[in-house]
């Protein structure tokens, strides 16, 4: 049985629908990221989770009760904001034992769970300090030091790192993995950063405009996206979308021919989910670190419009001969001057969608 | 070479932008040279000496400090005051408060902070007559409104036992709205997700009020207080418009006594040096106020 269950909520902020109807089942200790493009409902849906918002309809259960209605302080949750809203007045020691002050916990055990909380996030040296004190980072695991001094069924992460700089963002994502971890806690995480969802989810639920479009772990949803939006909206660098048009369908190949491409027509071997007319219009989904320079026998042939040296590999951004944008990742040092035009091809298994949208694979 | 030039220049513009800044000040400073100073400095040198406004002034020293110190009236000015501040601030305060943290939390409309605010937007002067004639013993509605729950006829501003709470009542009445939208202003300012996590770590109401908002308002609380314990000191329209001092002096407070002297009794010197203790009185209390509320530093950023 599921540790969390949401069946079919919805929520109306007067006529306006934000969340349409979503169900997720979460099962205990399971780290679950929450994703889609701005104001799609992830923090709408997170805080009607915290009761902080009114669920307008279906059922929220945790641990087998159901809490739909339940007051926020009796869901046993902990919640980190993208604000972190420390108290500005108190310590951070008074932060995080704020909770504990309130229900009249003994002295001695405020004290001796403060200090364990200090010492599994590093910042015992920090206890007497005030949230203006501190960094980004140390105000970071200070609020976190709050969430987890409760010992609550369910942590809920509302983008948390994303006012802190590319590298401590990095560190932190680190710690919060390591935390996972070590207190096994089920922990549910907002973000726009899909690095962040793939690294640190054992499941992604995939939102967009208050409906889930998919949900799975992360290799899941990079390899098999149910649809354009998902295949689009995770891995970055993007994944290039190709329109093309079916020749022949085939059972276990497709024939297409595609704008982009060099030759008149191109072989794409199966499976499929379904069988595929003729005529269709579908779309060709090529991840970046699929493709290859390949002057011996090209697939398309494209312009290389600007190329970044990571180091280690590299970045060309470049168009198709239909002035479709796509971004190739090579694991060598490559040094083409823009507009080079590049012989590419694609290797694998290649993604499909048909002309909804909606995947063609298995 | 170059860099002496730098330092030149550097040193110009900074003295420029203090030409600049003194510009900016001089009107304000005009002002208050000319209408606060001025006539503090004046009051002080009048204090020294017996100017009846008829007769030209001799300078007599301290003797008028000495003979306050020795005038029962004066205590009895000075403790009637002090009654009034101490009906006037706890309440008013108090009810800001409440009123400014219920429209915060229950019914943030504007509607309902205009009629808080309304009385005012009332002079003291009128709110003092119409409070005269809604608390007459006879006539006013008040009282009617008393024997309607069954309670009986109050004197109010006519009975000497009741007439300065009655003052600070209308008092109250009158700044009740200003105290509650500064305080108003003062809640926007502390983020909602302070509540929202303290809700979460299971505080009521009541906790939140007293670990959240009352810490974080206490620069606002620091000027409130400072404002108000400052001008309740200086009481005087009501009581003017009222009882003047009365009954049996009853709500003789320290500036209606210095207004006596001064212009029934013509003792201006002896007023003066009434005054001057009151003033220096009240900026000591303010500098201790301030002091004791950190008024100037907030834990907001
Ligand atoms: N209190 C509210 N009243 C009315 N509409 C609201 C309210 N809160 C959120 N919304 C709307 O609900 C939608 C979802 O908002 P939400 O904050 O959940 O988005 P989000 O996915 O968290 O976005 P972001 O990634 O930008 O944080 C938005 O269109 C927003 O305008
Ligand atoms: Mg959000």
């Amino acid at each position: 049985m599921s540790f969390l269950s949401i069946d079919r909520v919805t929520k109306q902020f007067g006529i306006v629908q934000v969340i349409k109807g979503v169900s997720i089942e979460a099962r205990k200790g399971e780290f679950i990221v929450f994703v889609g493009p701005s104001g799609c409902g992830k923090s709408t849906l997170l805080r009607m989770i915290a009761g902080l918002e009114e669920t307008s309809g279906g059922t929220i259960a945790i641990d087998g009760e159901d809490v739909t209605h339940a007051d926020p302080a009796r869901r046993h949750i902990a919640m980190v904001f993208q604000s972190y809203a420390l108290f500005p007045h108190l310590n951070v020691f008074d932060n995080i034992a704020f909770g504990m002050q309130i229900k009249k916990v003994p002295r001695a055990e405020i004290r001796s769970r403060v200090e364990e909380a200090a010492r599994i996030l590093r910042i015992e040296p920090l206890l007497d300090r005030k949230p203006r004190q501190l960094s980004g980072g140390q105000r970071q695991r200070a609020a976190i030091g709050r969430a987890i001094v409760r010992k609550p069924k369910i942590f809920l992460f509302d983008e948390p790192l994303s006012n802190l700089d590319a590298e401590l963002r990095t560190r932190m994502r680190v710690e919060i993995a390591r935390l996972h971890q070590a207190i096994g806690a089920t922990m549910i995480y907002v973000t726009h950063d899909q690095v962040e969802a793939m690294t640190l989810a054992d499941r992604i639920v995939v939102l967009r405009n208050g409906l889930v479009e998919q949900t799975g772990s992360p290799s899941e949803l990079y390899d098999r996206p149910r649809n354009l939006f998902v295949a689009g909206f995770l891995g970055s660098p993007r994944m290039a979308l190709l329109p093309a048009r079916v020749i022949r369908g085939g059972p276990d190949q497709l024939t297409l021919s595609c704008p982009a491409c060099t030759g008149p027509e191109i072989d794409v071997p199966g499976p499929f989910r379904r069988e595929v007319r003729s005529g269709e219009p579908v779309t060709l989904g090529l991840r970046p670190e699929t493709l290859r320079w390949d002057a011996a026998d090209p697939m398309l042939t494209v312009r290389v419009e600007i190329t970044e040296n990571l180091g280690g590999s590299t970045l060309v951004h470049a168009t198709t001969s239909d002035h479709q944008a796509l971004i190739m990742t090579a694991a060598e040092r490559l040094a083409v001057t823009p507009g080079t035009l590049m012989p590419l091809s694609f290797g694998g298994h290649p993604h499909v969608f048909d002309g909804e949208g909606e995947t063609l694979r298995p | 070479m170059a860099a002496k030039t730098r330092v030149v220049t550097r040193a110009g513009r900074r003295r420029r932008e203090a030409i600049a800044g003194l510009l900016f000040v001089a009107p304000a400073t005009v002002g208050f040279l000319a209408f606060y100073l001025l006539p503090t400095v004046r009051a002080f040198q009048i204090s020294l000496t017996d100017w009846s406004l008829l007769r030209a002034p001799n300078v007599v020293g301290l003797a008028n400090y000495r003979r306050m110190i020795g005038d029962p009236a004066f205590w009895h000015s000075a403790w009637v005051t002090l009654t009034y501040v101490l009906y006037n601030i706890p309440l008013q305060t108090a009810l800001g408060l409440l009123l400014a943290v219920l429209s915060d939390r229950l019914a943030r409309s504007v509607a309902l902070r205009a009629v808080i605010i309304a009385p005012y937007l009332m002079s003291n002067v009128v709110a003092g007559l119409v409070w005269m004639l809604l608390l007459d013993p006879i006539l006013g509605l008040t009282n009617a409104w008393l024997a309607h729950v069954g309670l009986p006829r109050q004197g109010f501003l006519s009975s000497p036992d009741e007439a300065m709470a009655s003052v600070a009542a209308i008092s109250i009445w009158r700044n009740t709205g200003l105290t509650a939208l500064l305080f108003y202003a003062g809640l926007q300012a502390i983020p909602k997700h302070l509540y929202e996590a303290a809700r979460l770590e299971g505080a009521d109401e009541w906790s939140m009020f007293r670990r959240i908002t009352l810490p974080l308002l206490r620069p606002v609380l620091a000027f409130v207080l400072v404002t108000s314990l400052v001008g309740s000191f200086q009481v005087f329209d009501v009581i003017a418009v009222t009882t003047e001092g009365g009954p049996a002096q009853s709500t003789r407070a320290i500036l209606w006594y210095i207004y006596e002297n001064a212009f029934k009794f013509h003792k201006m010197g002896y007023a003066s040096a009434i005054s001057v203790t009151l003033f220096s009185v009240l900026i000591l209390v303010t500098l201790l106020q301030m002091r004791l509320l950190r008024a100037d530093h907030s834990d907001l950023d």
